[in-house]
């Protein structure tokens, strides 16, 4: 106990003795003033920049990252048995069938169904990114699916269209 | 023949081969030819023509449809497991599994095998009406996409 309190003297009465009794110190208080004035100045405009760049380059990454790549056809495959113009209709219906209040399973069954592996494909790129439940932000076909339909559903999905998605 | 034509034929010789090779390496397949994985818009169709058995569809439907209840009651997975069976069966191998389940006797009115009246047999009945009584509207209508001979 004794070594305790006689350190804790010691540490505190130490650094204030030392300060009051230089007299440069207290001269240059003012200039220190000044000058973490002029820093703060700067240090918040450099965070201010920082901030902007960081803001910058984080949404160029993010559109980067979520932008839509597209899938290419696999040629070794039978050529899609619907036309360009088919797969943006289909895409269309299939976003169309989503309502306010839940989505049509049947309906996107409709459009879904006897696609080859590259109809498929052309539907998914006609399809690209567009807005799913309130909160999912854009998605694609796929993902887009997943977003609006249960496992039982998908699982109906994937008996139309196997081994896709 | 100097020495020095022969280490140029040489090396145009290798270097011919490397890009024979390379051809027959990186040559892609644009021949159409390949099997579709989606068993759609083919004839004759199917990934699945390899180990494709009626019968053995048949009995895994079966099995799936007799116990007691509907897919929309008692058995929550069963409509899941109906599509997965049929996922890479296409319509013309349904035709076959229709064909191989023939007529089995079943109670419409509890889903199930179990005979309620002891002075009469369960009426037989196709795989179509198991289905149909099994699935509900969603279910079928989804059916229909695929197989429309037959729902």
């Amino acid at each position: 106990m004794t070594t305790v309190k006689a350190n804790k003297k010691g540490s505190t009465s130490k650094p204030r003795h030392k300060v009051a009794a230089s007299p440069k110190r207290r001269g240059l208080n003012a200039i220190d003033v000044n000058v973490s004035n002029k820093l703060i100045d700067e240090g918040g405009l450099f965070l201010l920049k920082t901030g902007v760049l960081i803001g910058i380059g984080y949404f160029i990454y993010y559109k980067f990252v979520n932008r839509f790549q597209s899938l290419s056809q696999n040629s070794s495959y039978p050529a899609a048995n619907i036309s360009d113009g088919e797969a943006e209709t289909r895409a269309n219906a299939i976003f169309g069938s989503m309502s306010t209040f839940g989505n049509s399973v049947t309906n996107v069954a409709d459009n879904l169904q006897g696609l080859n592996y590259n109809a498929f494909v052309k539907v998914y790129n006609a399809f690209g990114k567009r807005p799913g439940y309130v909160t999912s932000g854009d998605l694609n076909l796929v993902e887009w699916l997943n977003d609006q339909f249960d496992e039982t559903q998908m699982n109906a999905l994937r008996f139309l269209v196997p081994g896709l998605f | 023949m100097t020495p020095k034509n022969l280490k140029y034929l040489k090396i145009g010789t290798a270097v011919l081969a490397v890009f024979g090779l390379g051809y027959y390496i990186f040559k892609q397949d644009n021949s159409g030819n390949g099997i579709d994985p989606t068993g759609n818009g083919t004839t004759p169709p199917g990934p699945v023509t390899n180990g494709f058995n009626a019968y053995n569809v048949a009995t895994q439907l079966y099995d799936e449809m007799k116990s007691a209840g509907y897919a929309s009651f008692l058995n929550s997975h069963e409509a899941d497991n109906i599509f997965s069976i049929l996922k890479n069966v296409n319509a013309q191998q349904f035709d076959k599994v229709v064909t191989a389940f023939g007529q089995l006797p079943y109670n419409e009115t509890l889903g199930s095998q179990v005979n309620v009246n002891p002075f009469s047999d369960l009426p037989r009945k196709g795989l179509v009406i198991w289905m149909k009584t099994e699935l509900g509207p969603d279910s079928i209508s989804i059916l229909r996409n695929k197989y429309p001979n037959h729902f």
